[in-house]
């Protein structure tokens, strides 16, 4: 992994660069070829996978989740026509298949039942942390009480910094829709952040 | 690049907004935001709205806002949403702290969850055989077939064996389909196009005077290809291949052509044991001198546009 | 004449016996991988990995259909591989078949030479590792 260099954007593998050989990598692997398959995959399933489990707060359902997005895109592959790059295209089946996972989790799992996000241990940055780590816990939960949409579009919006227009291709809405699920994100998570003070 | 264009406002680097909203000022009485895009927006006590207050900050345009510059209420509004953004800042932080330091053990359950991922998709995929053309492999009465894709993968590997050059696509078709009963509309669009440019047998001398100005070339190996019908069964004649390089400038079109020609021919008969009729070699990109090593690498590159 | 039950149990040996036989060869990596071999484990080849080899006896031409799919290492000529996948299946089927007809082999040649008549064996390459 490269080393992410600026607070509050993340520069991993699934967001915000590409690599020369892509393209030829994608074509190959449309063609069949699994080995540049498996190099896409390495690539960019670290990424993935850390927007999965931020998405669905739980580590076997991201890594199902992940694997399910790269054996549909293998499958999808040969109609793949580059009109997006590859790794927005896998951001976008990614988080559609964490949404499907929380429509379908969200009326009937109580949210108590939901595990606990996997938080970092703050010991590694005791003083900064300290001071935050419960309020970050309690930003998790705030999180987990969004209604499934307007939680992906926020970490879509506020982690990953991607553009309205992007969040509404991933998440299957239009982008004004979009601007609002993230304003009531903002207003419930900002009212939860108040009652904590 | 799509993910370049707009990036989180809080770590002050420029902001540009895709699409629509982009010109508008965000801040604006009578816009739709106000009419019920957003269903239970609330005016601040000055007036503003405060969806549109904090999608300016989004865009980075609050701080030009002469009012709320200065307005107490539009300030406490922009506080709260920056405390939230400094939170999931402090929370980021801690994420990359905790992998990148200390946690060398968790780093490697990251690792091993990746490696785990990785497995389970490859064990699926490869299974999965696609659906595609079987080629014939040896003599006409032979019954032995290799698929397209594993074709390919070895045709491409020759290719890529010459130094700064990279094959992408690769698609083999039986020769005999050139007749016109056989005319099959998925060959490539530049299949026939200049079919007649470059001409030359797979193992002899070339003749370039094709090459110089067009890509793809073509060449086209024994008996004149359009007059000559195949009179064995057509699944198992000879072969055609179509095969697209990206190569560093150091390499001239018609040498690149006919490099690439050779290898393609040596590797048809000596890896596989394929009969190639035609070798069609398209350039279709520039390779950039530091990024023309094997294909594969996971290191992050520039930025920087390589295409012609 | 063999039975339904016999045939299916003759195929069964056939299809164990061609398998042996193919993944021996130099230049086999494996047998094309069926589902059956996933959920069991991949990795695991020590378990037998048949699904790469289909019998079936055509009663029509009275032939028995053998259809090989592998993968082949790279290093190997492709062609080489499968003329020599072709001749150790068709060797192995022929010892089977011979062993399994109902008479005793007073003339061996001859009903070995009935048995190779009665095969078609179709190899396919489907990957290259």
């Amino acid at each position: 992994m490269p080393v992410r260099e600026r607070q509050g954007r993340r520069a991993g593998a699934a967001e915000g660069r590409s690599w020369p050989d892509e393209a030829l990598l994608v074509v190959r692997a449309s063609e069949g070829d699994t080995d540049a398959f498996e190099t896409l995959v390495r690539r960019y399933t670290p990424g993935l996978l850390r927007l999965a489990t931020r998405l669905l707060a739980d580590r076997g359902d991201a890594e199902d989740a992940v694997q399910d997005a790269f054996v549909s895109a293998w499958r999808r592959l040969p109609q793949f026509r580059n009109e997006s790059q590859f790794r927005t295209w896998m951001f976008r089946i990614v988080t559609n298949k964490c949404l499907n996972q929380l429509r379908a989790r969200h009326p009937t799992t109580p949210l108590d039942a939901v595990p606990e996000p996997t938080a970092p241990d703050h010991a590694v940055s005791p003083a900064r942390a300290a001071e935050n780590a419960a309020a970050v816990s309690d930003l998790g939960g705030a999180l987990r009480r969004l209604p499934p949409e307007q939680h992906a579009c926020w970490v879509l919006r506020t982690v990953y910094g991607l553009s309205y227009d992007d969040i509404a291709a991933a998440v299957g809405i239009n982008s004004e829709a979009v601007r609002g699920k993230i304003y009531r994100a903002r207003r419930a998570l900002t009212e939860a952040m108040v009652a904590w003070r | 690049m799509a993910m370049k264009r707009n990036r989180p406002s809080w770590d002050g680097g420029p902001v540009h907004e895709g699409g629509q909203g982009a010109a508008e000022s965000p801040i604006r009485e009578g816009d739709r935001f106000m009419d019920g895009d957003v269903n239970g927006d609330e005016l601040l006590p000055c007036g503003r709205s405060l969806a549109l207050l904090w999608q300016a900050w989004d865009a980075e345009q609050a701080d030009s806002d002469l009012h709320v510059a200065g307005c107490p209420h539009c300030a406490a509004a922009l506080d709260r949403l920056q405390a939230l953004q400094d939170l999931v800042a402090a929370d980021e932080t801690a994420d990359r702290d905790f992998e990148a330091a200390a946690g060398r053990s968790d780093n490697e359950a990251f690792g091993s969850r990746v490696e785990s991922v990785t497995a389970r998709v490859m064990d699926v995929v490869r299974l999965e055989l696609r659906p595609g053309r079987t080629l014939p492999l040896g003599e006409p009465e032979e019954d032995a077939w290799i698929v397209e894709a594993a074709l390919a993968k070895l045709l491409r590997k020759a290719a890529d064996a010459l130094p700064g050059v990279r094959a992408g696509s690769c698609r083999i078709r039986p020769a005999a389909r050139q007749d016109a009963a056989f005319d099959d509309s998925d060959s490539p669009p530049s299949w026939h196009r200049d079919a007649t440019h470059s001409s030359e047998t797979p193992n002899g001398s070339a003749d370039e005077s094709g090459a110089l100005d067009t890509v793809p070339t073509r060449a086209v190996g024994g008996a004149p290809f359009f007059q000559a019908p195949m009179v064995i069964t057509p699944d198992r004649g000879p072969v055609d291949v179509y095969l697209e390089v990206a190569a560093t400038l150091s390499w001239t079109v018609p040498e690149l052509a006919r490099s690439v020609r050779e290898r393609v021919t040596t590797a048809a008969d000596e890896t596989v044991g394929i009969r190639v009729r035609a070798i069609d070699v398209s350039v279709v990109d520039v390779l950039d001198d530091e990024f023309a090593d094997p294909l594969g690498g996971v290191g992050p590159a520039g930025e920087r546009s390589h295409r012609w | 004449m063999v039975n339904a039950a016999g045939r299916r149990e003759l195929a069964g040996n056939l299809t164990r016996a061609i398998a042996d036989a193919v993944v021996a060869i130099d230049g086999v990596a494996f047998l094309r991988p069926g589902f059956a071999d996933v959920v069991r484990g991949v990795g695991r080849r020590s378990t037998h990995p048949v699904s790469g080899v289909r019998v079936a006896y055509e009663a029509e031409s009275e032939q028995w259909r053998i259809t090989v799919q592998l993968v082949t290492g790279q290093g190997h000529r492709a062609l080489d591989v499968t003329r020599a996948v072709r001749a150790a299946a068709t060797s192995a089927a022929t010892k089977v078949l011979s062993s399994q007809l109902e008479h005793p082999p007073t003339a061996t040649g001859e009903q070995q030479s009935d048995a190779g008549r009665s095969l078609s064996v179709t190899v396919t390459v489907t990957g290259v590792v």
